[in-house]
């Protein structure tokens, strides 16, 4: 180590990945529903996109998996954290629409609004 | 992409509970499970809740496991590493909130008034792999002292702090420093004092085996403060893990060009070695350490001279614990301000205390100098347990002495402390209950000091045997009057005239313990009777009739065949035969038997 240029580099490739185990994360997240019927509906393939897409984009995010989120007819459900912002759910997600998710909200900072989970009528998705 | 990492930790409380073999089945299940691309398993250092070992925790939640068992793994990694449903039997009680939801580790009783600075990377890293330390600003302070600093204003830094070394004596390190460069340049050494030889304290062991290249940054950058280019990491071979961790630290330093020739290209080299205890109290004391580094047995000196001006092999020596160290590149980073504002006016900072003794949450813990040592017993350590009184707290180890429950509300310092006749010592805290005989602990701890005298000096190697003598004829019955008196005398002789600190503060115990319960020594004197029933010699174990269902379940586990009674009739103890083992106490369920 001939120089502190150097051990900053050093830092910099060692902390790839360590925000994994930061207490006070304050990046984006995503969490992605795998109860039973999540996996039945694929989501298995929807949770390796999502890794895979971040990982492929170098971003720095957290990726949680969770139980069943009560919204079993729209699985497989992904929901995009953003800090100071309300969570936004994801509904009946593909490995395509996964990628464009990361693309576009969790990278891009903005909702992918004709993927969010239908609420009630189909005319009411914006 | 490797989305959670398992942390587990690999300190020697929890490898004593097979945490190692937990980290290779969580390994294999994790294979089997096609998560190894997934999940990270890392063996950490101590998270300080030792009572509830073996601890893992799961990132990014954070779910905070205890008292993991290998059959618990498929179920972790089936139900919370694919499924996201964490294992609630498994949670930290303190963690578990009524709607299910998992609280911050930091709202948790124990850790809630703790502020971690030496032990910041304990439980946190992998102290086998010195990229995770560079990830968390790892040598950045050696790099800045190095670079951007000169020697003097490294000192001048470490002055301004106020840090005191954390051995137990409390000598300001910077001051120490400082004497040792102004020696005129040529040969000196920066040493570590790793015995840890107090029974009871595994603050260091933690440090050493969570956060190894802490050590060895903070020592490289004493040398450079005081003009040394060798360091001597003098540990105890009790401490396997600990000189195994150390080594391959140094190891990986070296691979990196962080200790060696010529560091950050800036013309300064540093080397740090090894060397082994070998199961010698006296060893913790400097000069006896610094001899047992020349390859001596391990004997005091007179001082002056001090180790800064001639240390090891005459030269100017550097020596202090691996505490004091861990403290040092945070606060070259950070700076002395940062540090001072932390602590009391004349005690600034952090201290670890290793917690023990009869106390709920047992392990390591950190907290600011000022902290009472009621919020360490009740809040952080979460009171004594089988709803007992406190009776004192033991700081010090063998050299220290009691707190009594009249000292609750001091706030912990150096000075605090001493002025009522205990002193901080390394950071051992035992916490005794209302069952302890403190004449008896003030034996046991004598009795440690006596075996560990290296016999150089007559007040030790004489003076503690008398006095020990007395004390056991205390507590074997045969207690005089006027014993209290000659035991005071003799103490203080003791501890004028002894040659190094094992002898000086050898009487410790006794001088505390006669301070604050001299009731119990004149009960032992004068009624021949032993108030928290503990000492064997006036102890006598009765069968309370009207309570005996003659179950006979207690003249079975007698060892000595003295309790005699037919089934179903009330039974009886000869204490003549009778070698107060306490069995029958512990089997008897009706409480038909007491101790008197």
């Amino acid at each position: 180590m001939k120089s502190m240029e150097e051990l900053n580099a050093a830092r910099e490739r060692a902390r790839d990945g360590m925000w994994v185990r930061d207490d006070n994360f304050a990046g984006p997240r995503v969490r992605v529903s795998m109860g039973d019927c999540g996996i039945a509906a694929g989501a298995r393939d929807v949770l390796d996109a999502f890794t895979q897409a971040i990982a492929a984009a170098k971003l720095e995010a957290q990726v949680l998996v969770t139980d069943c989120l009560g919204l079993c007819g729209q699985e497989p459900v992904a929901q995009i954290l953003l800090p100071g912002k309300t969570p936004v759910t994801y509904g009946k997600v593909t490995r395509e629409r996964a990628v464009e998710i990361v693309k576009r909200h969790l990278a891009g900072g903005r909702p992918v609004a004709e993927y969010t989970v239908a609420v009630r009528d189909e005319e009411e998705k914006a | 992409m490797i989305r959670s990492h398992v942390l587990v930790c690999g300190g020697t409380g929890c490898t004593s509970s097979r945490s190692l073999a937990l980290i290779d089945a969580m390994e294999r299940e994790v294979a089997s499970a096609g998560l190894s691309g997934e999940v990270k398993v890392v063996k950490t250092g101590c998270f300080g809740l030792c009572a509830l070992g073996p601890i893992m925790i799961v990132y990014p939640e954070g779910t905070f496991y205890s008292m993991v068992k290998e059959e618990d793994v498929p179920e972790i990694v089936s139900e919370h590493l694919l499924r996201g449903r964490p294992v609630t039997r498994l949670v930290y009680g303190e963690t578990l909130l009524p709607d299910g939801e998992v609280a911050s580790l930091d709202d948790t009783g124990f850790y809630k008034k703790q502020m971690r600075v030496a032990l910041r990377n304990c439980g946190r890293i992998d102290p086998e792999d010195i990229t995770e330390y560079i990830a968390f600003d790892g040598y950045q302070a050696l790099a800045k002292a190095l670079t951007r600093m000169t020697p003097g204003e490294v000192i001048d830094v470490v002055k301004a702090s106020g840090l005191r070394g954390r051995g137990g004596a409390g000598f300001p390190t910077g001051l120490k420093w400082s004497f040792a460069a102004a020696q005129p340049p040529g040969e000196k050494y920066v040493c570590c004092n790793a015995d840890e030889g107090d029974p009871g304290a595994f603050m260091d062991r933690s440090i050493l085996e969570g956060d190894p290249h802490a050590l060895l940054e903070a020592m490289a950058i004493a040398g450079y403060a005081v003009g040394a280019n060798r360091g001597y990491i003098y540990v105890r071979a009790e401490y396997p893990i600990a000189v195994k961790r150390l080594q391959i630290a140094i190891g990986q330093a070296r691979d990196m060009g962080l200790l060696g020739e010529d560091i950050f290209g800036t013309g300064f080299s540093f080397d740090i070695e090894t060397r082994l205890g070998a199961g010698a109290f006296v060893c913790g004391e400097e000069t006896a350490l610094i001899r047992s580094i020349e390859g001596h047995r391990g004997e005091p000196r007179p001082r002056p001279p001090f180790p800064a001006v001639s240390g090891i092999f005459g030269k100017p020596t550097v020596q202090n614990n691996v505490e004091t160290y861990a403290n040092v590149p945070r606060i070259i980073l950070l700076g002395a301000e940062w540090f001072s504002a932390i602590g009391t006016e004349k005690s600034k900072g952090t201290k670890v205390f290793a917690l023990g003794g009869h106390i709920t949450n047992t392990g390591l813990v950190e907290v600011p100098m000022g902290t009472t040592l009621r919020e360490i017993v009740e809040e952080i350590g979460g009171g004594i347990p089988h709803g007992k009184k406190f009776k004192a707290a033991q700081t010090g180890g063998p050299s220290g002495g009691c707190i009594p429950a009249e000292h609750l509300d001091i706030p912990i310092d150096y000075d605090n402390l001493t002025a009522i006749g205990s002193m901080m010592g390394s950071g051992g805290l035992i916490v005794l209950d209302e069952d302890s005989c403190m004449v008896d602990m003030a034996r046991y701890y004598l009795d440690f000091t006596v075996d560990e005298s290296c016999g150089k000096c007559t007040p030790c190697r004489i003076g503690t045997r008398r006095l020990l003598e007395m004390v056991e004829r205390i507590t074997g019955g045969n207690g005089k009057s006027g014993d209290i008196e000659r035991m005071e005398e003799l103490c203080r002789y003791i501890r004028e005239n002894a040659l190094c600190g094992l002898g000086q503060s050898a009487p410790n115990p006794v001088l505390s313990t006669i301070r604050y319960f001299r009731d119990e020594y004149e009960a032992h004197i004068h009624e021949k009777r032993c108030p928290a029933h503990v000492c064997k010699s006036m102890l006598a174990y009765k069968i309370i009739a009207e309570k005996c269902i003659g179950c006979t379940l207690c003249a079975r586990v007698c060892p000595a065949g003295a309790i005699a009674g037919e089934l179903k009739k009330p039974h009886v103890i000869d204490p003549e035969k009778c070698v107060k083992c306490g069995a029958c106490y512990e089997k008897c369920r009706q409480g038909a038997i007491v101790k008197e």
